[in-house]
């Protein structure tokens, strides 16, 4: 732990160099600040991972409300600098073949633990499921008897994880957390997150039986993320498999992973599979941080994202920059009018966003924006939608004023159209 | 790399199941609705009830958990996922389920041991061929309550020890299924002929639609309604019944929730939905063909021994070539199922178009059942109509036989 610890703050000194740098518009250099943005963000995952494994150490001590809610902040608060993450792991696959483990959803959650009977009954005896990891040593899933006794992170990656080929198999990363802390969100289509008692974790007062295995569910999964975050940190280190498979790229090749990431995280992910995707099943739990109702924030950080690597400049959870030569840069000279526009596509996404965020503020969270027969908030999620499309349009134009070659973005097929 | 060949789609936050498939669409509404057709496509389905209250319904009984589990990157089946099994049950309905959520037990698990053929030709070049047998092992014998465990179901009114009457079925391809859909009925009945009158010795037949191993199946909409329905217990407009192929004497199975929303319209897909995933499934492009590397002689080989009697090209005009006359056959006593009925020996002409999308893959399946692991092996096990043309592949030289093959290999 030391030494991960010392290696750690050797690596935030080196990043640290990179910044206040001048802008410059070679390739080049505009990969070198996508390197910088990669490392520190993950970096930032990282530390803000490290703070929630402390509030859940500390809550598992303690377990009540108050601690409990700590310890919800700080999950929280990691994903501010995970989800900005999220431009690098299209055209990085590295980061795309990792990212399951942390990011999976939506996830099963009768796998890990007691889910209500039913919807707006809440019961305290009234188990539906029997077949959960945290109520059974043994338990059986899609014919696979599995050992379940001592609930470890090897248990829970190697064995438990996306059990039977099954995505939604989920027993690792920030969702299970998010399930464990919050519970299941019985509210539907109405304003509230997941409500689950601190006592869930006591050992004194248990509530819902198997604490113990629910505390040593909470401590493995955790710890898991934690060292799974690790892998992705050093994996962007010089020398690390993410920052050579993108220097085999060269430059160019480079520049199309970054137009790749922000093209396919804006269509594919985000306009579809996200936020589509829940407007058309009007599913009030298909939204991406569904436990939490942190949808919002989950959606505005990875606009955030897309911005960070196009304006080649990243904020700290600490509040530092991370600047340098940008793709902003290099479009104001070779064409100032798509610059502006992409600027302009830019800022209006991040004012559907806010949109976004300013409802859940007022109680009207993703789930409640997507209900059926919610056309105010149809109006909402459909201009996110709207503009995520418009800006990935604009990306593409780039993509071929730079003429750049093997850019593919998700779900799109207009560049190959030309 | 040609980006209209092969872009990657990525699912979803997951990492497994990924389409090599383009989107026909540009940036677009219309485009959207393809992408979130394919996001359903990959979509997992879980247990209901479950707060990802949209995704839930799956089983009670189910094979599989994704469309996109049994047709990897929209291409066939395997044998361990997408090899499916028709029976006529009261008890077991009509398919066994070989997964069921937590708590339930799965209707059976299918053992395939396997005995062997050596096929000669006369060059002496020798193939083996693998002929299944299908056992059933932990078969559900009778109804049970919901406490009970697999092991403690008591067999009581009806006793199920073997099951003896089962067609197996392959998942089979989507590439172009759109374009299938889009061949006129006519030009598929004016290849009709079932007295074989023209004594080619072909007696192709129009079942009852031109989609599934039997060709019962009329569109698309059916056949994806009946896939959700019976491979994955998700109820939609055309097959509402959530519990999926659950039968009145399997209570412990029809007792358990189930995933239809008032939302849905009380479907565990709803019709956006639903309409969304058929947008992508009829767009499913077919993969690209390597054009500039057809062999012509492997191709004149195809027509000349009579492949093209049956795997037909030519509809509109020429612009629909999927190798298939989606007609019934008759193709021998080797390939028949069990079923006692007269389409026990017949079998649609599966389309060869996409051969070219699994030359990579180290396992290969070919034929209803997927007992062929490779093209040569799955002509070889051609019988009834095909008999004659399979004599004539035998008596080919190599390099002809070898020219055939890579034809194949092409489309």
């Amino acid at each position: 732990m030391f030494k991960q610890t010392c290696m750690l703050a050797c690596i935030l000194s080196l990043v640290g160099c990179s910044t206040g740098r001048q802008a410059s518009t070679s390739p080049v250099s505009i990969v070198e600040t996508y390197i910088s943005i990669a490392q520190a963000a993950y970096e930032d995952s990282l530390i803000s991972a490290r703070v929630l494994e402390n509030a859940i150490d500390a809550f598992l001590v303690e377990p009540n409300q108050t601690t409990l809610s700590y310890a919800k902040n700080a999950w929280l608060a990691a994903r501010v600098p995970y989800q900005q993450t999220e431009a690098f792991r299209f055209g990085n696959t590295v980061v795309d073949e990792w990212e399951g483990k942390v990011n999976s959803w939506p996830l099963d959650e009768g796998l890990i633990d007691y889910t209500a009977a039913s919807y707006g009954q809440e019961s305290d005896n009234n188990y539906f499921y029997t077949a959960n990891i945290i109520a059974n040593d043994l338990i059986d899933i899609g014919g696979i008897s599995v050992d379940a006794a001592q609930i470890t992170p090897q248990l829970l990656a190697e064995t438990l994880h996306l059990i039977d080929g099954v995505e939604s198999n989920v027993a690792t990363g920030y969702h299970a957390i998010e399930f464990l802390l919050w519970g299941q969100d019985l509210n539907g289509t109405s304003p509230g997150a997941g409500n689950r008692p601190a006592t869930d974790y006591s050992l004194n007062e248990c509530s819902n039986r198997n604490c113990d295995r629910r505390r040593d569910y909470l401590k493995a999964v955790t710890s898991l993320l934690v060292s799974d975050l690790e892998e992705m940190v050093y994996n962007w280190q010089p020398g690390g498999a993410a920052y050579v498979d993108l220097m085999q790229k060269g430059p160019e090749g480079g520049l199309a992973t970054m137009l790749t990431g922000m093209g396919s995280l804006a269509y594919g992910e985000l306009a579809g599979e996200r936020i589509r995707l829940g407007l058309l099943l009007n599913d009030p739990e298909e939204e991406h941080d569904c436990f939490s109702d942190n949808t919002h924030n989950s959606h505005y950080y990875d606009a955030q994202g897309i911005k960070n690597i196009y304006m080649g400049s990243y904020e700290r959870i600490n509040g530092d920059i991370v600047r340098g030569a940008s793709l902003a840069s290099l479009m104001a000279q070779v064409a100032p009018d798509l610059a502006a526009q992409m600027l302009a596509r830019i800022e209006s996404t991040e004012l559907a966003m806010d949109v976004l965020v300013t409802e859940a503020a007022r109680g009207n969270t993703f789930d409640v924006l997507i209900a059926s027969n919610n056309m105010e908030g149809e109006e909402v999620v459909s201009r996110v939608v709207d503009s995520l499309m418009e800006e990935t349009r604009t990306i593409e134009d780039i993509i071929r004023e730079l003429n750049l070659q093997n850019v593919s973005i998700s779900g799109s097929d207009s560049l190959g159209g030309l | 790399m040609n980006l209209r060949l092969f872009i990657i789609y990525f699912s979803c936050c997951c990492v497994n199941i990924s389409i090599a498939q383009e989107n026909p669409f540009a940036i677009s509404e219309a485009g959207l609705d393809f992408l979130t057709g394919q996001a359903l496509f990959e979509k997992n389905w879980v247990s209901a009830p479950s707060s990802t209250k949209g995704s839930d319904g799956l089983g009670p009984l189910y094979n599989a958990r994704s469309c996109a589990q049994c047709h990897f990157e929209a291409g066939k089946g395997t044998l361990t996922d997408g090899l499916n099994f028709r029976i006529n049950s009261d008890l077991l309905g009509q398919q066994i389920q070989s997964s069921a959520i937590s708590g339930l037990p799965a209707e059976a698990q299918v053992d395939i041991s396997y005995s062997y053929i050596a096929e000669q030709f006369p060059d002496s070049t020798e193939v083996v061929l693998k002929i299944p047998s299908y056992g059933f092992t932990n078969v559900q014998t009778g109804p049970g309550s919901s406490q009970l465990r697999p092991t403690t179901i008591e067999s009581t009114e009806i006793e199920i020890t073997e099951i003896e009457q089962f067609s197996p079925r392959l998942a089979p391809a989507l590439f172009g299924v759109g374009l299938l859909q889009a061949i006129p009925l006519h030009e598929l009945l004016a290849k009709e002929d079932p007295d074989d009158l023209d004594n080619n010795g072909i007696s192709g037949r129009a079942g009852t639609g031109r989609f599934g191993w039997k060709a019962d199946i009329i569109n698309l909409e059916e056949q994806t309604g009946q896939a959700l329905s019976l491979d994955l217990g998700i109820s939609s407009e055309l097959f509402p019944n959530p519990f999926g192929d659950c039968t009145a004497l399997q209570d412990y199975c029809l007792s358990r929730p189930h995933g239809a929303s008032r939302q849905d319209q009380n479907l565990e897909i709803g019709p956006p939905a639903f309409a969304s995933l058929l947008s992508f499934i009829t767009n499913i492009p077919l993969p690209i063909a390597n054009v500039d590397n057809i062999n012509i002689s492997g191709k004149q080989i195809f027509e000349d021994i009579g492949c093209q009697n049956c795997h037909q090209t030519g509809y509109m005009q020429g612009a629909i070539n999927p190798y298939s006359d989606l007609l019934l056959h008759n193709m021998g006593d080797a390939l028949a199922d069990t079923f006692s009925d007269d389409l026990s020996h017949e079998w649609r002409t599966p389309p060869l178009w996409g051969l070219s999308a699994y030359q990579q893959r180290e396992e290969q399946y070919y034929l209803h059942d997927g007992r062929a692991a490779s093209l040569l092996e799955a002509i070889l096990l051609h019988g009834g109509e095909a008999e004659a043309s399979k004599q004539a592949f035998k008596i080919l030289a190599r390099s002809e036989r070898e020219d055939l093959i890579n034809f194949l290999q092409s489309l």
